[in-house]
């Protein structure tokens, strides 16, 4: 459990491919969130991006552990993932009301 | 009558506990059953009290319901990647909005937490009206988001029993 | 897997210098989201490749903060606008 000595060649190749396809999705979002035009879509690119990034990475990590430890893994990817998308509608809908308001004091 | 629903409540109350007891073994690794009969009973005790139950699903509708989202949790993922990494991306976000088909308004949020995994929707705000209009942040106003809203929208109306119900006397 | 940590924390740097960077209020606030994925990410690398499966327990604590901090700290800031937008009003 300790190594990736124990796993077969299979599962480690299958592991390390999620893992950097994790890596990849989290190197995405980081990306999309320097270059992206306004706030909101960076919004986007950290919400979708790095929520897929996680699962992969999980997915990847599976091969190590035993039940309960993955158990655990997919417990707090859904946590993730629904604390993400939740916490993406707030944040845009009160960076929305604020940029309403900016806008009203302005005309 | 009387029968089936204690029959109905029975098969309620342990698919709850079952879902803690899967908590319950992520968190302790497996350990420490001794403890969760009495918390899993004090819980199911409190679910009781606070009128708690699980949600209204059609459950033979949730294998399809889960591989249509991670595929477009997948998309969505690989869409925002594809104009992260591309050298001359195109951008046209826009605000937009989409008249909600869905009744009840719990049905609604979830359909407003989703939308924010969708490939280039995230929703922003509901407005109250006839009918609910659900206000969009959308990514590029050029692709088709209106079709995968309205998508996932079918998707849920057809998972939520409260909605079909709805739907079907309306 | 001690690369992929390294990694993971170079894409969370670049992250945080748009939240350095801002301009908006929300760019700042992205980092509660950078947090609660890439943060969990890497401390689930971590505890794999150190084998320290407290760091487990850190990742689920960090996304239970996540789901919670956004809540928070949306509504503080709404607090805030309300203490001061009346203040204003009684000055004009």
């Amino acid at each position: 459990m300790d190594s990736a000595g124990q796993l077969s060649v299979l599962s480690t190749v299958l592991s390390s491919l999620l893992l950097i396809t994790g890596l990849f999705f989290f190197i995405a979002g980081s990306i999309g969130m320097l270059r992206f035009p306004d706030s909101f879509s960076r919004l986007h690119a950290v919400t979708k991006a790095d929520s897929l990034g996680l699962g992969s990475i999980v997915a990847g990590l599976m091969f190590y552990g035993d039940l309960w430890q993955n158990l655990l893994l997919l417990l707090i990817w859904l946590l993730v993932l629904a604390s993400g998308s939740v916490s993406c509608q707030l944040l845009a809908r009160f960076a929305k009301a604020q940029q309403d308001r900016v806008q009203q004091d302005k005309t | 009558m009387s029968l089936s629903q204690s029959g109905a409540v029975v098969i309620c109350y342990s698919a709850i506990s079952g879902i803690f007891a899967l908590c319950w073994a992520a968190l302790t690794g497996g350990r420490g059953w001794w403890f969760f009969l009495p918390l899993c009973l004090l819980l199911l005790l409190w679910c009781n009290l606070a009128k708690l139950s699980l949600p209204p699903v059609r459950f033979n509708a949730v294998p399809g319901f889960l591989l249509f989202f991670s595929r477009q949790l997948v998309l969505g993922a690989w869409d925002v990647a594809k104009r992260a990494l591309s050298p001359a991306p195109r951008w046209a976000p826009q605000w937009q909005p989409y008249s909600i088909s869905l009744t009840q308004a719990a049905s609604q949020r979830l359909l407003a937490s989703m939308v924010s995994l969708l490939p280039g929707t995230c929703a922003v705000n509901i407005e109250v009206g006839q009918p609910d209009v659900l206000l969009l942040h959308v990514l590029d106003s050029n692709t088709d988001w209106h079709k995968a809203v309205a998508a996932l929208e079918q998707q849920l109306a057809w998972l939520l029993r409260d909605e079909t119900a709805k739907g079907q006397t309306a | 897997m001690i690369a992929l940590a390294v990694a993971l924390l170079i894409t969370m740097l670049l992250g945080l210098w748009r939240v350095v960077k801002g301009p908006a209020l929300l760019d700042r606030l992205l980092s509660v989201q950078l947090f609660g994925t890439t943060g969990v990410a890497l401390c689930l690398v971590l505890a794999q490749a150190l084998d320290i499966s407290a760091l487990r327990d850190v990742a689920l604590v960090l996304a239970v903060l996540a789901a919670a901090a956004p809540a928070a700290l949306v509504q503080r800031l709404k607090q805030q606008k309300v203490e001061q937008q009346p203040s204003s009003e009684d000055k004009s």
